[in-house]
């Protein structure tokens, strides 16, 4: 056969294969198995101090991702959060790539989406252990001891840190007894720290 | 030059040119492209000339901003640097530099260069408007099966047949 | 398998090599766009008067060559398609580009690409098609502010043929494929009737 007629069959055979397997998406590794194995081991999720850290030291190049409702994220978000319906995040709004956390109100929602995008073949993914929920109590207004214990002390300074710094406001156990427990203030929304900002170093798409 | 090679057959060129697209997607998740490239050096020229006009332009704002803030240092203007020297190595292998001017037997060289730039006047201002060429819409787009890129492709082909009539006395 | 496809978009390289890979897929580019022919305006309008279908021929085996590979490439594994981004369409901008580029295409005989492979290899036509082009982009960016809504206009984002035909993209990379090799064979019918293509002079 001639040059051209054998690439013009090659080009059916591969077009003809591309008609019967339909898709281009590549075969499903994560089955029900490993997915539950991952959430066993507790790779599924990232606890609060880990990310408030992350975030405060500005290192993270992490897709921070709001599933609650506009008003909720409007009151506060964690700073750096991107605010999305779960059909918006499922539907790729997020690239593949990136390392992704998820949170919501408690957490069922984060937890449903982590599901969701794991069976599309999304490598890294987790949700925020507690949701929003998990961050107030341990970010925002986390009860401290300040005892007589330095590394103790220690811990809690820092604790102290993060929740002012997130725009919270730390409970101290060394209240008074007696005292009622105020209404917990609403946060300070704050801007997350200037390298957190991913850097845009992506080349643009122009044609 | 003399004694020029014949061209290559055109499929094995396409599938080259494929490749060439194909390693494109597969290295930069992107694809080729010309006109904004051309884009890039003009707003450069302005912007050396008139920076506070570039800057005040939603056009030439939008190709200044690229990560270092110099509009040359841009993907598709290394890319049409590398298509320059391409050309040439490829023109110079098959003997086919000619200092010339392309034309039917039945034009006049001034005014084939005449059409040339009105031609080429309406291909940029075309592009522009189509946010793309030949090759980052028709080839790109079109591989990537892009609606607004297919129907881009058959309005220049449609186009180009029905204005053909005009032009036959410069190119028959 | 591990998808680390597109190189770029995993980090695999910094924006320097980028930028070095672009200067080498261009050679590949201006390579083959002249090899084929294309540093020719006469052979480039021979399209538009039936007499050397190469435009067509080179476009499409072009086209059908690429969305194979990344086919392909995607199902097994080696690239991840979500990364690749599709171009955004505006279909009434890119209808009316797609008219003034086809006249300007057969008024100029060279497109963007084609006109600096020209240029490169002599073809004093090309370098004033070159200039013309700049003339174009600078009426455009002169009258932006003017039009940049209507640039944006009917807006339909990311949309692909299969998703618009509602096919499977299988389905809609057999039917691509189908069409261009019906087209291939009448491109060479069509040619044997009309004229023989254009040769080097």
């Amino acid at each position: 056969m001639t040059f051209n007629r054998t690439m013009a069959a090659l080009a059916f055979v591969f077009a003809a294969g591309a008609l019967i397997v339909r898709s281009p998406e590549g075969s499903r590794e994560n089955d029900a198995a490993a997915l539950a194995a991952q959430i066993e081991a507790e790779q599924d999720h990232i606890e609060p101090i880990e990310l408030a850290k992350l975030i405060k030291e500005g290192k993270a190049k992490i897709e921070l991702v709001d599933l609650r409702d506009s008003a909720a994220y409007a009151r506060y978000h964690i700073p750096g959060a991107r605010l999305m319906t779960l059909t918006m995040l499922v539907s790729g709004r997020v690239q593949r790539n990136e390392d992704i956390v998820i949170y919501s109100e408690g957490g069922t929602h984060a937890a449903q989406a982590w599901v969701l995008l794991k069976e599309k073949n999304y490598p890294k993914v987790r949700t925020l252990l507690g949701g929003m929920s998990g961050w107030e109590d341990e970010i925002l207004y986390p009860k401290l001891a300040f005892g007589s214990d330095e590394n103790e002390k220690r811990k809690s300074e820092e604790r102290k840190e993060l929740s002012i710094f997130f725009g919270g406001e730390p409970h101290l156990e060394s209240a008074p007894p007696g005292r009622t427990i105020q209404k917990e203030p609403p946060p300070k929304q704050i801007v997350p720290p200037a390298k957190f900002e991913k850097e845009e170093d992506k080349l643009r798409q122009t044609c | 030059m003399t004694n020029p090679k014949p061209y290559l057959n055109p499929y094995l060129a396409g599938i080259g040119l494929g490749l060439v697209l194909l390693s494109a997607f597969v290295l930069m998740g992107r694809g080729l492209g010309a006109s904004g490239a051309f884009t890039s050096v003009f707003t450069a020229g302005v912007n050396s000339v008139a920076p506070e006009h570039a800057r005040a332009n939603g056009l030439y704002r939008d190709y200044l901003n690229t990560p270092s803030g110099n509009p040359l240092k841009e993907w598709l203007v290394y890319e049409i640097a590398g298509v320059l020297v391409g050309g040439f190595v490829s023109g110079l292998l098959s003997r086919r530099i000619r200092g010339t001017v392309e034309k039917g037997p039945r034009f006049t060289v001034s005014g084939r260069l005449v059409y040339a730039f009105a031609g080429g006047l309406l291909l940029g201002f075309g592009s522009k408007v189509a946010r793309g060429c030949t090759s980052g819409q028709a080839l790109t787009g079109g591989a990537l099966l892009s609606v607004g890129s297919w129907v881009f492709m058959i309005a220049v082909f449609a186009s180009a047949y029905a204005a053909a009539f005009l032009f036959r006395r410069q190119w028959t | 398998m591990d998808m680390n496809a597109p190189l770029y978009q995993f980090g695999m390289f910094d924006l320097q090599t980028a930028l070095f890979i672009a200067f080498l897929i261009g050679i590949g580019f201006g390579f083959f766009l002249e090899q084929a022919g294309f540093g020719s305006s006469m052979k480039l309008a021979g399209q538009f008067y039936f007499r050397d279908l190469t435009v067509f021929k080179v476009m499409f085996t072009a086209i059908i060559t690429a969305m194979l590979g990344l086919f392909w490439l995607s199902k097994f594994g080696l690239v991840d398609l979500s990364l690749v981004r599709v171009l955004p369409t505006y279909l009434v901008p890119q209808l009316v580009g797609g008219i003034i580029f086809g006249v300007g295409f057969v008024m100029g005989g060279y497109c963007p690409g084609t006109c600096c492979v020209a240029a490169v290899t002599g073809r004093m036509d090309g370098w004033i098609h070159l200039l013309g082009m700049f003339a174009g982009i600078f009426i455009f960016a002169e009258a932006y502010p003017l039009i940049s809504d209507w640039y944006s206009s009917t807006a339909m984002g990311e949309v692909t043929l299969s998703q618009l035909l509602n096919v499977a993209p299988g389905t809609m990379v057999f039917i691509v494929v189908v069409i261009a090799l019906l087209g291939f064979a009448g491109a060479e019918y069509l040619e044997k009737i009309f004229n023989r293509p254009e040769e080097p002079a």
